[in-house]
């Protein structure tokens, strides 16, 4: 196409707009206007640049001193201006840093496949495979409910487990024990890979598998634990009906 | 104490809001520093906005509904700001324009810088929709959903902040020198 008609105007409007809008109309007219396809092209190129100058630095110790707030159980602040306790604060913060925190370079969306969001997801909080909050049963079925899954006495001892922000939705990210050692158990409900795929990176070893509906991933340091573990894992998660 | 039907026990709920003050906290303080321009404000507003969203994870039933949660949390604390103390100075200037880590090229850099630039002159009309899309990923009906705007007003500011900064890295002056006007 030479020049541009009312689509193309009308395409490049809502590119514009939202560069991630890929309508059928959109779709359809991209596939038979080069002209619309290098636009967006800069657009994506643009997006990406706008995301950066967005994206300045968040203070450092931001999530302790939330967190710290938050088991104080009291507002740091009352209002705009108060901010006596801010040295405080910080200093106090960086020792629940110290115990609890690991955070690592990897960040999710910037790999490509589920198994790297995966591990990108557990390694963003190591911190949680040092905790052991003896989670009760019936407390883990609430939190599996909204995902159409439940577990029975089979899984044995619940370290950890919490609906983690993965991509935007929420997953279940439980942490089992086996004999001391920290198994990670995550269950992507929207996704079935179908195929088995091992996960073997130089600290997890692990496996991605599809179930009746979704995935599982199953993760440890220890590849003895692994083998084991799968096993409980499927005969103790079922589809709740 | 019995434990009410479908509540959370103390330790699932925290473990729950760590999983939410990790995934959500950078990118509601680089919203509400956009917004505020200024760098405690902006840090007490994300301490305000998750100790409420705490005492009320009780009663949110939907998880993947949290982050537009926490965006509606932060927009109401930062408007009670107003209504407590009317500041009577304009918003302190914090946000460092050209401090970009893991950037090396200076051409990049400058264009960022730019940008930056161009971001903080936005009327807020305009860059708290495109905050929401670029930090929250949220669709223009969505936005239109958290600011209690229709999605064709947030459209049109979308475009309209989007074309003037594109403008600016694009070095047309035509598009850079458009007047923004409310529709």
């Amino acid at each position: 196409m030479s020049s541009m008609d009312t689509t193309c105007l009308e395409v490049r409007r809502e590119l514009t707009t939202d560069p991630k809008s890929r309508s059928p109309v959109i779709m359809k007219h991209l596939s038979s206007c080069n002209s619309c396809a290098d636009y967006l092209q800069e657009i994506k190129l643009f997006n990406d640049k706008l995301s950066t100058a967005i994206k300045v630095e968040a203070p450092e110790g931001l999530e302790s001193r939330i967190l710290l707030a938050q088991r104080m159980g009291q507002s740091q602040i009352s209002n705009a201006t108060k901010y006596s306790n801010y040295t405080w604060m910080s200093l106090a913060a960086g020792i629940v840093l110290a115990i609890g925190l690991s955070i690592s370079m990897y960040k999710f969306g910037e790999s490509h496949g589920l198994e790297q969001d995966v591990l990108a997801h557990v390694y963003n909080e190591l911190y949680i495979l040092e905790k052991d909050e003896n989670i009760q049963l019936a407390s883990l079925n609430i939190l599996l409910k909204p995902h159409g899954i439940q577990a029975n006495e089979g899984i044995g001892h619940i370290r950890h487990a919490a609906n983690c922000p993965f991509g935007d939705k929420f997953v279940p990210h439980i942490i089992l024990d086996d004999q001391g050692k920290a198994v990670t158990v995550m269950y992507i409900p929207w996704e079935n890979v179908g195929k088995r795929i091992q996960l073997d990176d130089q600290r997890f070893k692990g496996t991605l598998f599809g179930a009746q509906q979704g995935s599982f991933v199953i993760l440890t340091e220890d590849r003895e634990v692994l083998e084991g573990m799968e096993n409980r894992v499927m005969s103790s998660i079922q589809t709740r009906i | 104490m019995q434990k009410k039907t479908g509540q959370l026990d103390a330790g699932i709920k925290s473990s729950q809001f760590e999983a939410i003050v990790h995934a959500y906290s950078k990118d509601l303080y680089r919203y509400g520093l956009w917004l505020t321009k200024d760098v405690q404000v902006a840090e007490d507003l994300v301490q305000e906005t998750f100790l409420r969203a705490w005492k009320a994870m009780d009663s949110l039933k939907d998880p993947n509904a949290v982050k537009s949660w926490l965006f509606t949390i932060y927009r109401r604390e930062n408007a009670r700001r107003f209504e407590k103390v009317r500041p009577d100075t304009t918003p302190i200037d914090d946000i460092n324009v050209d401090k970009f880590v893991h950037l090396e090229d200076d051409f990049a850099k400058t264009e960022l810088i730019a940008l930056r630039n161009a971001l903080k002159e936005l009327p807020v009309e305009y860059l708290e929709p495109l905050l929401l899309q670029v930090l929250g990923g949220y669709s223009c009906k969505e936005i239109a959903e958290i600011l209690g705007i229709k999605s064709g007003a947030v459209m049109t500011r979308v475009f309209r902040a989007r074309k003037k900064l594109r403008a600016i890295l694009n070095d047309d002056s035509t598009s850079d020198s458009e007047q923004i006007v409310e529709i």
